[in-house]
């Protein structure tokens, strides 16, 4: 089926070049999906049959339109949730609502996988930013003299210093989407699972996630984002999966190929028929619909 | 239905407060037992719920509007146990917050408003849900059902707390040291409105909002309690031993009535014990009239000539035209406004189909000509001015605009700022225990002097709180207590006489009382404000910490506060979006069913937003285990 081969162009310390392999090695992988499905309490179903495996320190995005399923997806892989039918597999073991309920099996687990939400407002539960910062390191049992460093390197690093003592609700957007960024960074997980990132930013705070999202690949992290956003497609991933909206893999291979095929791009309703090819690729620069806009249509 | 400071005496509050300590301390058991770690986030979430629903206002009889107290709801909606906490933390955040209802009475309006109304409220939805036969069709109406006696069992333990003040805590001469109204008062006065107008209001919406969430099916977590979960035999301990508790304490520190002056010596300069124990001692005023007060004496004597029925007549009678007062206000004001308001005919407006809409998708064709505006149809007029929806809205936007104004003037630099919160809360308790046992009038004017200078000094806003502060006097407690400048209620010299057959007017001495009450709720008041305008909320969680709160419940209220204008905000977009949509008035009941469903709504909302938080909670390595960064 899919075999890739490709060598990170940005090095990372840890890995400097990593081997995608074919399914059908036995090279270590760090979340392993075996015919995983899913469903509501209520019986609809959102998630089905989904095979997949995620390596360490690569960069995937989760493609699909509104409500195919990717943030159940990420919430699966999380530990959120647990699949009704098929194994999910994280770092060699089986990720069950049992293993979850050992202390250490958690413990463990938390510490490597980090999630950001997609609504901030969520993800923000503390009455303070600085609160917020310190609930994972806590939670894991770190000195408070750890906690506090890691409070401000955190700040530091996002430019929330200001912020530390403001309440979550007085902060704008972009701030909260930085503050809850931060508190699943500061546990400083191996894994890191975002939902819809870009949601809600203005182009600029969209230009600053995206920096940063690289920054932590190249750092060695692996990077999965669930998005329909598909000018960042390129950047955040070099591997890109799809979700049809029947709540499966539609396809699944490199990000370049994957935005090169529009017949499959429009199939998910990713795309509407506005969209189009420069060259061989598909636009992905800022994109404005109005009327002024002129289009080369090169297929029907 | 919240009992303000100064009206309850410390005693009757103390009993209140230590009644409540089990309650509390079982609701915490209950509540980690059952919902596990999922605990916090769906308290929190139920907590801003119930406060945000008690500032919905409910279209009631003829125009007036009520507002429901969620109690029952909450415990239908996440079981009883919850309903406890989440009544009580919502309090919480009103008196500490919002400076509403009252630090030293926190204790008894948790008692009736998160305590007997939720459980009575639950009890009785379960028993008339079981005699209906248990089905879903009438889940709503047993729903119904539990609101309207729980509302009213919660306003009947006010109506007794309020009267029995003036038979155990007054002075030799017999003058009321606290509420000066006796039982066979209060309790038709608060029955009455609570039977007729607050009572049905909750009851209509508890339905609706039940039968909302069920068409929705969103989970009732109320459900999941066993039946043994109700009248369990430990219950039943917990019951007996609380109505020991209460019919005991009074009546055990009555003879220490007077000695609660002492309060003073402890916790105040000596000079002002001193006066404060000067104002015990038979007073030169009141000591001087002739006649004296008889107090609840003169009341039972009153009583039992003409009986309760007498009392109870006049009660209904004075309801009655107050409903029907602003009902015919409300049907004039709505005859100028449709005779000022014709819609206007504007004739058929052809559009031009431009290019552009010719492109998919194709408008149907009743949406490209603006038709001609028939005047609304006479029968579909009947209703009243969406008073409600202006009502709940101003509600919400004031109440969070002053959430922002508290935490402004508690950031600047100023006296009482620099105090630490957990030294503040207690001197403003301790305060408010004192003042609430002073009886004289110069000395509480005083008083208040003091309170108002420390405020200036400090740099708080002085004139919203003088405004909040008086307003409430005048027209709650003001709206209560006047009964009691009249000669019966307390005899004595006459200054007007209102009525001469049967004698009715106003006396010296019954003015005394009353404008000695009303200026020491105002006191007490202005010392709660003081501190919710001084502190800010991150300090005060942090002095309640110091004070040994237990953390879950100041990790729920922490929670709380934070989602709060988020829901808020989501109750306040849907009533706008709600007017912005609205054509034309609307009935009662259409007014009503909005609510419900906009309650419902906001319901399911808080739920998923909890389950969320939930889960990142546990994304973050959360495993039951509330830790607090100090």
């Amino acid at each position: 089926m899919h075999v890739y081969r490709k060598i990170h162009s940005m090095t990372s310390p840890s890995t400097a070049t990593v081997l995608i392999p074919d399914k059908s090695s036995n090279i270590t992988s760090l979340f392993d999906l075996n015919e995983v499905a899913y469903s509501y309490a209520g019986g609809h179903s959102a998630l089905r049959n989904i095979t997949l495996r995620i390596h360490p320190a690569e960069k995937v995005a989760i493609l699909g339109a509104n409500g195919c399923g990717k943030s159940t997806l990420l919430r699966l892989m999380d530990g959120l949730v647990f699949a009704s039918s098929g194994r999910f597999s994280a770092f060699g073991s089986d990720i069950t609502a049992d293993y979850l309920n050992n202390e250490q099996n958690s413990f463990q687990f938390r510490r490597r996988v980090g999630y950001i939400f997609q609504n901030s407002e969520a993800q923000l539960f503390s009455s303070t930013v600085r609160e917020e910062l310190a609930f994972g390191p806590m939670m894991l049992g770190l000195s408070r003299s750890e906690v506090d460093q890691r409070i401000d390197d955190m700040a530091k690093l996002l430019h929330i210093e200001r912020l530390l003592d403001r309440a979550p609700f007085h902060l704008s957007g972009g701030e909260k989407k930085k503050v809850a960024i931060g508190s699943s960074l500061v546990v400083n997980p191996e894994v890191l699972l975002f939902d819809e990132p870009t949601n809600g930013l203005d182009p600029r705070s969209q230009r600053w996630l995206v920096e940063l999202i690289m920054m932590l690949h190249s750092a060695g992290k692996t990077i999965i984002t669930a998005t329909h956003d598909l000018s960042i497609v390129p950047e955040i991933s070099d591997r890109a999966i799809v979700f049809g909206e029947d709540h499966g893999i539609a396809a699944e291979g490199h990000s370049r190929d994957i935005l090169a095929n529009l017949d499959l791009l429009l199939r998910v309703n990713l795309i509407h028929e506005h969209a189009h090819r420069h060259g061989s690729q598909v636009h992905s620069h800022a994109h404005y619909h109005d009327n002024a806009h002129e289009h080369t249509h090169d297929q029907g | 239905m919240h009992i303000p400071d100064s009206v309850l005496s410390p005693a009757t509050s103390a009993a209140a407060a230590v009644a409540m300590l089990p309650i509390w301390a079982a609701a915490g058991k209950h509540v980690r037992k059952n919902m596990g770690s999922r605990q916090i986030p769906l308290l929190a979430m139920g907590s801003a719920f119930c406060f945000t629903i008690m500032m919905f206002n409910i279209p009631a009889l003829g125009g007036t509007t009520a507002h429901p107290v969620a109690g029952t709801l909450l415990a239908v909606l996440l079981g009883p146990w919850a309903a406890v906490i989440g009544v009580s933390v919502s309090l919480a955040i009103q008196a500490l917050l919002f400076g509403d209802g009252g630090l030293m009475t926190y204790g008894a309006n948790c008692f009736t408003m998160a305590f007997v109304l939720p459980f009575t409220g639950f009890a009785l939805y379960r028993i008339s849900h079981r005699l209906m036969g248990n089905s879903d069709r009438t889940r709503p109406i047993a729903a119904a059902v539990g609101s309207f006696f729980g509302i009213n069992a919660a306003a009947g333990i006010v109506a007794l707390l309020l009267g029995i003040q003036p038979s155990l805590f007054h002075e030799a001469n017999g003058h009321a040291l606290f509420f000066p109204l006796g039982i066979s008062i209060t309790l038709p006065a608060m029955l009455i409105t609570h039977l007729l107008v607050a009572g049905p209001a909750e009851a209509v919406v508890t339905g609706l909002v039940v039968r909302y969430l069920q068409t929705m099916s969103i989970p009732l977590y109320g459900e999941n309690h066993s039946a043994g979960d109700l009248p369990s035999r430990r219950t039943e301990k917990i019951w007996i031993g609380l109505l020991a508790m209460i019919a005991l304490c009074p009546l055990g520190l009555l003879a220490k009535g007077e000695a609660w002056g002492e309060w003073d010596a402890k916790g105040l300069s000596e000079q002002i014990a001193k006066q404060g124990q000067q104002a015990y001692i038979p007073k030169s005023a009141l000591a001087s009239e002739a006649h004296g007060y008889k107090g609840i004496r003169g009341f039972q004597d009153y009583a039992s000539e003409k009986g309760a029925k007498g009392y109870l007549t006049a009660g209904l009678l004075g309801t009655g035209m107050i409903v029907g007062l602003i009902w015919l206000a409300g049907r004039v004001l709505n005859k100028n406004e449709r005779t000022h308001s014709s819609p206007s005919n504007s004739g058929e407006i052809e559009y031009q189909r431009s290019n552009m809409m010719s492109a998919s998708p194709v408008l149907p064709e009743w949406m490209i000509t603006c038709s001609h505006i028939e005047p609304l149809p006479k029968s579909v007029r009947k209703g009243t001015r969406n008073r409600f929806l202006e009502n709940t809205l101003n509600e919400l936007t004031n109440r969070h605009a002053s959430s922002l104004r508290i935490e402004e003037s508690a950031k600047r630099s100023g006296y009482l700022q620099r105090i630490e919160p957990q030294v503040k809360i207690l001197i403003s308790l301790i305060f408010i225990i004192s003042i609430s046992s002073v009886r004289n009038l110069p000395l509480l004017a005083a008083i208040y002097l003091l309170v108002l200078y420390s405020a200036v000094i400090s740099h708080l806003p002085i004139k919203p709180l003088l405004k909040r502060v008086w307003a409430f006097v005048f027209l709650f407690a003001g709206a209560i207590i006047l009964p009691s400048t009249l000669n019966v209620v307390t005899p004595g010299r006459e200054l007007i006489v209102l009525w001469q057959q049967p004698r009715v007017s106003m006396t010296f001495p019954g003015t005394v009382v009353a404008a000695t009450l009303m200026i020491k709720i105002a006191v007490a008041l202005s010392l709660g404000m003081t501190l919710t305008l001084s502190t800010r909320w991150n300090s005060m969680l942090k002095g309640l910490a110091v004070l040994r709160i237990p953390t879950l419940f100041l990790t729920v209220l922490a929670m709380t506060h934070r989602y709060l204008s988020v829901i808020m905000q989501t109750a306040a977009d849907m009533f706008t979006a709600r007017q912005s949509r609205l054509v034309g008035p609307q009935s009662n009941s259409q007014g009503r069913s909005f609510i419900g469903a906009g309650a419902g709504a906001l319901f399911g909302k808080s739920l998923a937003l909890s389950e969320e938080i939930h889960q990142a909670m546990i994304s973050r390595g959360f495993r039951g285990q509330f830790i607090q960064l100090d």
